[in-house]
């Protein structure tokens, strides 16, 4: 495997999770919120949108983190709640449908100062950095991408 | 050279409904002014307003800037557009109000920018400041990230959007 600037550690399509049923969104939105300070990322919310539809509130969350592991390695993870439905107003929280998608990369040389030598920089990551960045960065983030997989999937009473 | 540094980039709000935009305009410019990004001269760099039959839609983009030290300066930009905007009478505790159905769109962005004294130095005075200011600039990242979600949490906050 080629080590390069930005490394995706997710699978192809993301962390996918589907649900219908009864949730509370606005807690489930505080829990992702907090987590990314929690463990030290800089919160970021590319997107709120909520449109008012018969059919119940239709809601877009991107909301994204950005860690700088040190001054080469920096770790983002973005999650992304697509097209919540908000069907029917529940005594806590309503019955909806959500699909949540968790993204993970791992950008190396984040500050660009290897731009002007990317052969170099090849070498760098792929033979003097390469044991450090695959059982030291790798297994971090993504151990970080799958404890914000559990909870959210919490959240949701799913099956962890 | 001139220093750049983007923190917040085109964050959006979306909302689609009915609230008194009128208000809510004031407020955004009160809150960039009270914290002393702007005054009445230099925040609105574009406002636009068109009418689309019995509907407004309305662009609007204000640059909000405040000195943080001689050589760097914090900016916040905010740009809205408004679509399909009605006036609607709305009830709120027995008193009719007139508000305005629409779907609105908010993007934030931010970012630290060097002033031109900073960009004029020369020889030994850049490199000492170089080694100062580099130190100082992860502060400025921080009070500016600060400010700025506080701002974009704001307007969600006025919205009614969960923060």
């Amino acid at each position: 495997m080629v080590i390069s600037k930005e490394n995706k550690i997710h699978p192809t399509n993301g962390i996918v999770i589907r649900y219908k049923g009864a949730f509370d969104l606005d807690s489930l939105y505080k829990s992702v919120k907090s987590w990314f300070p929690d463990n030290n990322y800089d919160y970021y919310e590319k997107e709120n949108t909520e449109k008012v539809k018969p059919q119940g509130n239709s809601v877009i969350l991107k909301m994204n983190g950005v860690k700088d592991i040190d001054d080469y390695v920096q770790f983002r993870i973005d999650v992304i709640f697509e097209e919540v439905l908000r069907i029917k107003k529940l005594e806590k929280g309503h019955y909806s449908e959500i699909r949540a998608i968790i993204k993970a990369v791992m950008i190396l040389d984040h500050r660009n100062k290897w731009k002007s030598y990317p052969f170099m920089f090849y070498l760098y990551n792929n033979i003097i950095l390469k044991k450090k960045i695959m059982n030291y960065y790798w297994p971090k983030i993504y151990n970080e991408m799958m404890n914000l997989n559990s909870l959210i999937k919490s959240r949701l009473n799913l099956i962890e | 050279m001139k220093i750049k540094i983007d923190l917040l980039k085109e964050q959006k709000i979306k909302w689609e409904g009915i609230i008194d935009f009128g208000e809510l305009y004031k407020y955004m410019k009160l809150w960039l002014e009270d914290n002393g990004y702007a005054n009445e001269r230099n925040l609105e760099q574009r406002y636009i307003e068109r009418i689309k039959g019995d509907k407004k839609q309305y662009e609007i983009f204000w640059h909000g800037t405040k000195d943080k030290s001689e050589f760097f300066k914090y900016n916040i930009d905010v740009a809205i557009l408004v679509l399909g905007l009605a006036d609607v009478e709305v009830e709120q505790n027995g008193i009719k109000r007139k508000m305005q159905k629409a779907s609105y769109e908010f993007k934030i962005s931010s970012y630290i920018e060097s002033t031109p004294l900073w960009d004029n130095l020369k020889g030994l005075h850049r490199i000492y400041y170089n080694l100062i200011i580099r130190k100082r600039i992860d502060d400025y990242l921080r009070e500016l990230y600060g400010k700025s979600t506080g701002f974009h949490s704001y307007i969600k906050e006025f919205l009614g959007l969960r923060d």
